[in-house]
């Protein structure tokens, strides 16, 4: 199994670039989880045709204990799992327990037994700002960390602050920092300008992700680039994306 | 389930104000945990909860065996008290006259919000203080309604501190009970007619000894509280368990001592027989003394409170309420039975928000348990917590003596509540 987690800045493109993953892994014949661990709950929704799925959080405020696995884990395209950990009530609870607490569900539930997947894709929101939004990397979930940053300012301070958490983690046996993918937004010099960040941060460009009216084109739809446009240049750049991911993420238990 | 109703009547909605009797409480995490011989406990909490524990502590004779770790706002927000919980066992086994053989870092419920990593924690220490096994747990009732509330964990705490034997004893252990059985109880005798002991926790004076539990050929859960833990040995020890819920029916203890009988291979069937029929015998005694007076069943007092009101109902007992705030998976074929046979008998939620009125103030009962007791201000109270101590046909003969003498005799509740060690 490989269990990999995708981090970078808010609105940089994480979900999208998440969910085309996974539905080039299972191109591949890989059996996919994905969980998005963002409050807004909308990792997965191009996976299942542009519909929300219930998150883990208000599967257990509507059916507390009587909570099982099919009410949470959905099937999407091509057999990929679906599962959005969800959160509070915007501006009251706790998020980042309240990522603690689906995990922790999951767990309860079994829910990797029942999907069995070969590879499992952590969808992060933004950063690593509290112990919740470190749980994905924690002991037991994901090996591999991808920082997914264009080349401007902030979405590289973001990428720096959460590869040095990473590494701060690293004597804890967390997962490893390795590498970031570059999602462009065409800024000028923006592969120079990762390279020269990552001078400090450390680690290399797994895949430049070129930006592209596709990704739009196929979110309107609902949908992955790869289901949508399974011809396209995009997909074909995805598809790269998931080899090379392969190549350099490490098989755990 | 807000308000006192009718058995038949029953409905088990959550409610949400609550009603805390002073009766309310049991054997908490902090008395369980120091089961475990030569043990000491860090408390890492806020100073109230640390206070309360010292309070509980001392009530309950275990002060000395308990220190505190105080953690402030400040500690929280920015992470540091990860790295105090290490700095301060530095100290803590400075200050110790003798290193523990184990440290149950214990956390409260503000940690189980934060969601802290302990696994990176006890790595460090158990690293630093190899002679010292760490075990992290929690006093976080909020987890109480989930698979894995307190007493589950520190079970599992507690057990897995029990290592791999090559050696097999003939000899049973009693999972879920805090106190060691009675050699009078039909356990003890029955097994030690064929050359086996029964051990339990509280036997161990010393960690060493207590490894002991380990070379057992099986494992009796008395209490759901240990059957996670039972589990888990199975797994890691190969010791295999059987389900034995402390109950009262004597068909019910037949049922456990055939598969008793098939799990080390000994039949037992004649065995029993004279046990079954003292206790037969006892209940039907008691029956005629207690005669019609009514009798109240505390959900504190015994794991099975339907069962155990069941079994009173058909041996011409007059139950006339049940006090329980819901109702457990092995305990709903009895509470069916029980509707269909006693539908009118009450059953009172003495958590429920509307207990403050104490309806039944003065209501005269036979209570099993002081908080029913407590509830009704009734004076004959049988003085039993969690059925500590009941096991089989001894337990019904020594509930029935219990039952008998409460009859026969004013108990002061208060003296009760007071001597139980409720705090923690």
């Amino acid at each position: 199994m490989r269990k990999i987690a995708i981090y970078g800045k808010g609105g940089i493109g994480k979900s999208t670039t998440t969910s085309n993953l996974a539905a080039a892994f299972s191109e591949m014949g890989y059996k996919v989880l994905q969980i998005g661990c963002d409050p807004k709950a909308d990792s997965t929704k191009n996976l299942t045709n542009g519909v929300k799925i219930k998150s883990v959080l208000d599967a257990i405020r509507e059916k507390g204990e009587n909570l099982v696995c099919e009410d949470v884990v959905y099937q999407g395209f091509n057999g990929i799992w679906c599962v959005e950990a969800g959160g509070p009530t915007p501006g009251i609870g706790c998020a980042g327990r309240g990522i603690i607490t689906a995990f922790e569900k999951l767990e309860e539930l079994g829910a990797y037994d029942v999907c069995k997947p070969d590879i499992v894709l952590y969808d992060v929101l933004g950063d690593v700002v509290c112990g919740g939004f470190a749980m994905p990397i924690r002991g037991g979930y994901a090996k591999d960390v991808f920082i997914v940053t264009s080349g401007e300012m902030m979405s590289l301070y973001a990428a720096s602050n959460i590869a040095s958490a990473v590494k701060n983690f690293g004597k804890r046996g967390y997962a490893e920092y390795s590498g970031v993918i570059l999602n462009s937004r065409n800024v000028e010099g923006e592969e120079e300008q990762v390279r020269k960040a990552l001078e400090e941060i450390g680690g290399d460009i797994v895949s430049i992700v070129p930006r592209s009216s596709s990704v739009q084109e196929a979110e309107n739809q609902g949908k992955t680039v790869i289901e949508a446009l399974p011809q396209s240049e995009q997909a074909e750049q995805y598809r790269i994306l998931a080899k090379k991911i392969i190549e350099i993420s490490k098989e755990c238990e | 389930m807000a308000e006192s109703c009718a058995l038949h009547q029953r409905s088990f909605a959550p409610s949400g104000l609550h009603y805390v009797s002073a009766a309310h409480g049991g054997w908490g995490v902090v008395r369980i945990a120091a089961l475990v011989p030569e043990s000491h406990q860090l408390f890492v909490c806020p100073f109230a909860c640390g206070r309360h524990g010292a309070l509980g502590g001392a009530v309950n004779g275990i002060k000395d065996r308990i220190s505190y770790l105080f953690i402030s706002e400040a500690d929280i927000v920015s992470g540091d008290f990860e790295q105090m919980i290490i700095d301060s066992v530095d100290e803590l086994f400075e200050a110790l006259e003798k290193k523990p053989k184990v440290l149950f870092i214990f956390t409260s419920c503000l940690d189980d919000l934060l969601g802290t990593d302990h696994e990176p924690i006890l790595a460090e220490l158990s690293e630093k203080y190899r002679d010292v096994k760490f075990r992290h747990c929690t006093m976080n009732p909020i987890k109480q309604d989930t698979p894995l509330p307190p007493g589950v964990t520190c079970n599992i705490n507690m057990f897995s501190l029990l290592e791999k034997s090559g050696i097999k004893r003939k000899m049973v252990n009693v999972m879920g009970s805090n106190v060691s059985y009675s050699e009078e109880s039909d356990l003890k005798k029955i097994l030690g007619k064929y050359g086996y002991t029964v051990s339990n926790i509280s036997d161990y004076k010393t960690f060493e000894d207590f490894q002991n539990m380990s070379t057992a050929e099986l494992n009796i859960v008395a209490s759901p509280i240990a059957l996670r833990a039972a589990q888990m040995l199975e797994k890691k020890l190969g010791i295999p368990y059987i389900k034995a819920y402390v109950n009262y029916m004597p068909e019910l203890i037949e049922n456990f001592y055939k598969e008793l009988s098939d799990k080390l291979g000994i039949d037992f069937s004649d065995d029993i027989k004279e046990y079954k029929e003292q206790a037969e015998k006892k209940i039907k005694e008691v029956s005629d003394i207690v005669g019609d007076y009514p009798v109240a069943v505390d959900y504190q007092a015994v794991l099975k409170p339907y069962s155990l009101a069941l079994m009173l109902v058909r041996n011409g007992f007059n139950v006339k309420m049940i006090a329980s705030d819901g109702i457990a998976e092995h305990e709903k074929p009895a509470l069916e039975a029980l509707t269909q046979e006693s539908p009118d008998i009450l059953l009172e939620n003495h958590l429920g928000h509307d207990a403050v009125k104490f309806e039944h103030e003065g209501n005269m009962h036979l209570c099993i348990g002081f908080d029913c007791g407590y509830m009704t201000a009734s004076q004959k109270v049988v003085n039993i917590i969690e059925d500590e101590g009941m096991f089989g046909y001894y337990g019904i003969v020594r509930l029935m003596e219990l039952m008998k003498d409460a009859y026969n005799s004013d108990a002061d509740v208060n003296e009760i509540i007071s001597k139980a060690g409720l705090i923690i």
